[in-house]
């Protein structure tokens, strides 16, 4: 019984620091701080995200497999999501739009 | 089914509980993939129109979208709470309240997403071709409204197949199927749920909190 009111509390305290970082980032937004401001936003959600993740989702006590099988996604988008990065960012021809395409009419 | 008895392919019900939360997991990972072309779009038109997508995102509703983020939170600790209320042995009663909770909580996140939706109607922001709007007439606002529309109906969808889950869960703990031995199904739809959590935390920030 003591072991389980200490895990609700542990709930109670993620859901408090959940909150707290949420704020956080609401309040931030206001400073306007450009690209910092998008990296900070970012990164405060990914810390909520391992939050969620680890402790609501229980991914904690999970067996490494279950563990393995989402890193291996989460891996996955990562590596999608740098590559897409690095190739818009390096790119000689700017746009990644085709010409006239957004905008046209209905045929 | 869903009764709890171990399937023949099983030796007992720990491995059976351990094949279908791994499942799960597959299933989650599956679903990072589903939305990461998404994120790898917007990543790439936030790049190309980085002026535009600030300006856009000033349009959406700040209030609305961090109201839906502590919502959202506050459902997830209430699923939390449910599952490990029949891991210890709660009444089903309490069980039935927090899913009841968490359904409540999405159904009003559903109806404040709906309320932007019609406010950005109003203001000529419709996705695709049907974009109206006359002062972020730019290629990149109409972009940003392309992904905001398909990314957080995307997400709206999750969270409705999310609360058909929860109402099964309820349904559930009336009968007295969720108990302390056997909880996997309860277990699996928080999974799901929280993973919906998760995937709003970065549309917050995507959305609303990028702007100038």
């Amino acid at each position: 019984m003591a072991r389980s009111e200490a895990t609700t509390s542990r709930f109670v305290i993620v859901w408090g620091s959940l909150m707290v970082l949420a704020l956080a980032s609401f309040l931030l937004s206001f400073l306007h701080l450009g690209m910092g401001g998008a990296f900070i936003a970012l990164s405060i959600g990914l810390i909520k995200a391992v939050l969620i993740a680890t402790f609501f989702m229980e991914l904690i006590d999970q067996p490494s497999i279950s563990r393995w099988a989402f890193a291996v996604g989460i891996g996955l988008a990562l590596l999608l999501l740098v590559m897409i990065g690095t190739d818009v960012l390096t790119r000689q021809v700017t746009g990644i739009t085709q010409p006239g395409l957004i905008g046209m009419p209905r045929p | 089914m869903f009764t709890g008895e171990v399937e023949l392919q099983f030796q007992d019900r720990e491995q059976q509980t351990h094949a279908a939360e791994l499942g799960m997991w597959v299933f989650m990972a599956s679903e990072v993939l589903f939305f990461s072309g998404l994120f790898a779009l917007f990543t790439a038109y936030r790049l190309e129109y980085a002026d535009a997508f600030r300006l856009a995102a000033s349009q959406t509703d700040l209030g609305l979208g961090t109201a839906n983020t502590f919502i959202l939170l506050t459902s997830s600790l209430f699923v939390a709470l449910s599952t490990h209320g029949v891991k210890s042995g709660w009444k089903p009663s309490s069980i039935v309240r927090l899913l009841s909770g968490t359904i409540g909580l999405g159904v009003i996140f559903l109806a404040l997403k709906l309320l932007e939706y019609a406010h950005h109607f109003n203001e000529g922001f419709y996705p695709g071709p049907y974009y109206t709007n006359t002062e972020l007439p730019g290629r990149g606002a109409r972009m940003f409204f392309d992904l905001y529309y398909a990314m957080t109906g995307l997400h709206a969808i999750h969270v409705v197949i999310g609360l058909l889950l929860m109402i099964w869960m309820i349904v559930l703990a009336r009968r007295r199927v969720l108990t302390p031995e056997y909880h996997t199904p309860l277990a699996l739809c928080g999974i799901y749920w929280h993973f919906v959590d998760i995937v709003w935390v970065f549309l917050w920030p995507m959305f609303y909190l990028m702007r100038a």
